[in-house]
């Protein structure tokens, strides 16, 4: 074979070894290790055929974690999608002021996630936190915040908003700033209230930019750890406790290595059921272009 | 006389006002906290200002570990990444986008399949694997898996295939070799994308927390965002004046490159995600 | 300096066939323009030589030798490409020394270079600028003394004046012609302008759905036509084609005769018929004014053709005789080849172009 064939492989080699190596022979990895057991002190791994499945989807506690993490995603999905819309819709205008409140709605995105758990651990504190102080203000009763059962898993919620939230915001904006301006003045031509406006022009055309963002979100708060792991170690209770926390877990604290990958296959199954129906989705926007 | 409108405008600059403090506020505070002292952290209403300003915070949370080796393994970590990513991604997207050859889109399919696969689903064989290498306690795990970013190569590739075919042909005819055609010609038509990626890259980097938590256990290889996260397990209770203190630590270093390039920095998260 | 010559040259895209079994050859120091309808393959042909294409059979050599196999770097030719291809990173002396660069020549050197090829093209006050701040004319010129600096054996041109205003074009028309002449190097040069094409080559090839139709001297394609489609593609308003059989004035034994074709420039009309040549009655159909010349639609009991002016216009309507002189006359046989019939080239005295016409 000649240099000039051998070439382009010359070329993408480098990557494809790293994606093999690091993305693509690991997952194969995962799915066969789930199906042994192993506790990473012993030589030999024994096969075990589905038993770290069975043992998975009878466990109470990976039930509950299971759960956790739905709940988790459903909210922080809802309530970022929501306000960043109407955030979007809000500060979609071209002066400065709404350039600086955009820039600054933005800033917590860029901030590493053991800042913002730091930062809003210390806000939530139930004795000396500024929220507790804020919600004296309104003369609403203090919370527990991370400290209970009811309220931690909602408290995580709100910092996962916060960071995400003004990421959304932007996406949105870039998508309504694509919108042909004509559509609106054709709309106000033909005298269309702004509701009608928004919901025949405006959503319709958003609704690109929404799928999006929608599954991108998703697979995002599927995936939650940082906070998890710096906020509430799971607690209390396990309240908090979510998929990719519960596989870290049992892999570095309880050396339960096949029980942890049979966990890290149902987070594989879920992650990539949400990306081939993006993919699909994807597809078919090409086709309506 | 005081109009509707007027009223509206009073009201909306009201609203964005508080949306900015939302955001912003935590950031003060965090400031605030971190210049107090230990008792004034612990009394509720809490105080607004620092009766005297501890700068004598930030020496305390630097030397409670090896924060330099943090900090230099944290910025040394996220260039040789993005080194490795840009010799990497060059050649590739060049490749993908520019030469016909069998397997290509296979290829390319691999490598839209590794931009879908998140290291937390990873981590887990992956370490294994690092371990059964003996590359735990180097640099290694935390860099190697990295040295290549299917996002990089996806997105130079859509530049690359913009570059017009004449302008390759007349490097050749110019006796350029491919090597050169690609770092002289491709590379800086596509400078832009460039930019908007290592400005991505490197925040990711800086800021990433799950990786190097999982790959490092011992300090000599450990970045800041873990040595940040350990001051709160301080011997009796946390102090938080000195976490707040080396939180800015970790934070002042990206809320300047923001300052300085918000606008390519929105581009890079924003428009690249919607492209 | 080189010859290039092309030896049964085909080129397949797939399994369509561009280039069919193609021969050509390009003398040493010429100015051959390749001239065609769009889609003829000139450019491909042009790319060949250049290397940028493979060919799919044949073989093409440089004064002699086969160059198939060298890549598009080694061939010692220079292009200049249709929308100059400069390299927008680059400043104009970036651009124009990228290739010597590419060649290792010393800094030294380079810079000489650079400053002799500049002052012939004028650009000096413009090397530190980027293409893009440049108007198009210059960036023609920085695409020229990029192709120039390399002192190439051959230069290759595909349509480098198209995006020109038509003033700028004229003018680079007339440059291009001194450069050659001044540097004496083979130019193969690249356009669907047969203006283009007459003013500028000292040999034309003229293409057709990837053959050669026609390669000879401009003056040669104009008087000459090897066929219908040359003789159609070369002149403004075309040569005037009609069927033998629809001109009963015409007498002719020669059976293989089955066009008859003369330029709308050769005909002299008349208000009474002449001698010594063919004699159509005819009426003014239509007319367009240019200024310096007329051109009449006329009609011949039903048949129409077109004549060219250059005295004042006549009306429309006025019936009259148009006359073509024997020797301006073109029969073609039935595949539309030209065919060489003596008999007919009677001498006769006839102003071509002009008007007999008593007011
Ligand atoms: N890379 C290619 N793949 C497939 N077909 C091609 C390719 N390049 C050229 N062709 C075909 O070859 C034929 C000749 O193309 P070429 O570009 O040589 O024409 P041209 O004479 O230069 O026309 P123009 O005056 O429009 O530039 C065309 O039918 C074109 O569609
Ligand atoms: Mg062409």
């Amino acid at each position: 074979m000649s240099l000039n064939t051998l070439r382009p492989y010359l070329m993408v080699a480098p990557s494809l070894i790293i994606f093999l190596l690091f993305f693509i022979y690991p997952i194969f990895y995962m799915i066969y290790l789930s199906f042994t057991s192993w506790n990473l002190i012993s030589p030999d791994k024994t096969f075990v055929g589905v038993a770290n499945y069975v043992e998975l989807f009878q466990s109470q506690d990976f039930r509950q974690v299971f759960f956790n993490t739905v709940i988790y995603t459903v909210l922080t999905v809802f309530l970022s999608l929501t306000v960043a819309l109407l955030l979007a819709l809000w500060l979609n205008k071209s002066s400065a002021i709404y350039g600086i409140v955009q820039g600054a709605i933005f800033s917590p995105y860029i901030i590493s996630l053991v800042s913002v758990s730091l930062l809003w651990m210390w806000m939530m504190d139930p004795q000396y936190g500024l929220l507790n102080w804020v919600l004296n203000l309104f003369h609403l009763p203090p919370s527990p915040w991370l400290t209970h059962t009811d309220t931690a898993l909602l408290s995580l919620v709100v910092v996962g908003v916060w960071k995400i939230v003004g990421y959304n915001a932007l996406v949105f904006i870039a998508g309504l700033q694509s919108i042909p301006k004509d559509l609106y003045e054709a709309a106000a031509l033909d005298e269309a209230s702004q509701w009608a406006t928004f919901a025949r022009i405006t959503l319709p055309m958003l609704s690109p930019t929404l799928f999006f963002l929608l599954v991108v979100n998703t697979i995002a708060s599927f995936q939650v750890f940082d906070t998890v792991q710096i906020m509430t170690q799971g607690g209390p209770v396990n309240s908090t406790n979510m998929l990719v926390y519960y596989i870290y877990e049992y892999g570095f604290d309880f050396f339960k290595i096949g029980y942890a990958s049979a966990a890290g296959v149902v987070l594989l199954v879920i992650v990539g059921v949400m990306t081939v129906f993006h993919f699909r989705f994807m597809a078919k926007r090409v086709h309506y272009r | 006389m005081i109009t509707v409108e007027k009223m509206l405008k009073i009201v909306e600059w009201t609203g964005l006002a508080v949306i900015t403090l939302i955001f912003v506020f935590p950031f003060i505070w965090m400031m605030i906290t971190a210049l107090k002292s230990l008792p004034e952290t612990v009394v509720f209403p809490p105080e607004w200002i620092p009766e005297t300003w501890m700068w004598s915070n930030f020496k305390v949370a630097w030397s409670s570990g090896p924060f330099l080796r943090y900090f230099f393994n944290s910025l040394f970590v996220a260039v040789a990444i993005l080194v490795l990513q840009i010799l990497t991604m060059v050649p590739a997207a060049y490749a993908f986008s520019r030469y016909q050859f069998p397997g290509r889109g296979f290829l390319f399919g691999l490598t839209m399949a590794a931009l879908m696969i998140p290291p937390q689903i990873t981590f887990l064989p992956v370490f294994l694997q690092m371990s059964e290498w003996g590359f735990i306690n180097s640099y290694i795990p935390l860099i190697l898996p990295y040295a290549a970013s299917a996002f990089g190569i996806f997105l130079l590739r859509q530049s690359f295939m913009q570059v017009p075919e004449e302008l390759i042909e007349a490097a050749r005819l110019d006796e350029a070799s491919e090597w050169r055609i690609m770092w002289r010609i491709m590379v800086p038509m596509a400078r832009p994308v460039l930019v908007t990626f290592g400005l991505f890259s490197f925040i990711y980097h800086w800021n990433d927390y799950f990786w190097p938590l999982v790959m490092t256990n011992s300090d000599a290889f450990r970045t800041l965002p873990i040595g940040i996260a350990m001051l709160k397990d301080a011997e009796g209770g946390i102090a938080w004046n000195i976490v707040m203190a080396g939180n800015m630590i970790l934070v002042i270093p990206i809320l300047i490159v923001f300052f300085v390039a918000q606008r390519q920095i929105i581009r890079a998260f924003v428009y690249s995600g919607v492209k | 300096m080189a010859a290039i010559e092309l030896k049964d040259v085909s080129k397949r895209f797939g399994n369509q066939t561009v280039i069919r079994n193609l021969n050509l050859w390009v003398e040493d120091g010429s100015f051959t323009v390749l001239v065609g309808p769009s889609g003829c393959g000139k450019s491909t042909t042009l790319r060949m030589i250049a290397g940028l294409e493979q060919v799919s059979d044949g073989e093409i050599r440089m004064n002699g030798d086969p160059i198939n196999h060298l890549p598009p770097g080694k061939r010692d030719v220079a292009m200049v490409f249709q929308n100059y291809a400069l390299y927008p990173t680059m400043t104009v002396r970036e651009n124009i020394e990228f290739g010597l660069k590419n060649k290792k020549v010393p800094k030294k050197e380079r810079q000489q270079l650079i400053e002799e090829i500049t002052a012939v093209v004028g650009l000096e006050a413009y090397l530190d600028r980027k293409p893009s701040t440049l108007s198009g004319g210059q960036r023609q010129r920085v695409a020229l003394a990029r192709a120039m600096v390399k002192k190439p054996k051959v230069f290759l041109m595909d349509e480098p004046l198209s995006n020109l205003d038509a003033k700028l074009r004229a003018q680079m028309r007339t440059e291009l012609i001194e450069l050659h002449k001044k540097l004496g190097t083979t130019f193969i040069y690249v356009t669907h302008d047969q203006v283009e094409a007459m003013s500028m080559g000292d040999k034309i090839v003229i293409m057709n759905e990837g053959e050669i139709q026609q390669a000879t001297e401009p003056m040669e394609i104009y008087q000459q036509p090897a066929n219908l489609f040359t003789a159609l593609f070369i002149g403004t308003p075309p040569m005037n084609i009609i069927e033998k059989d629809k001109i009963p004035q015409l007498h002719s034994h020669n059976k293989d005769i089955v066009y008859v074709g003369f330029r709308p420039e050769k005909v002299v009309l008349s208000n009474e018929p002449l001698e010594g040549g063919l004699t159509l009655p005819a009426e003014i159909v239509n007319r367009e004014i240019l200024g310096h010349e007329t051109i009449y639609q006329m009609e011949m009991s039903g048949i129409p053709f077109k004549v060219k002016h250059y005295d004042h216009p006549l009306e429309e309507g006025m019936r009259l005789f148009a006359y073509i002189a024997y020797k301006n006359l073109y029969f073609f046989d039935r595949e539309g080849r030209r065919m060489e019939v003596e008999e007919n080239k009677a001498d006769l005295q006839t102003v071509a172009g002009g008007v007999r016409v008593c007011p």
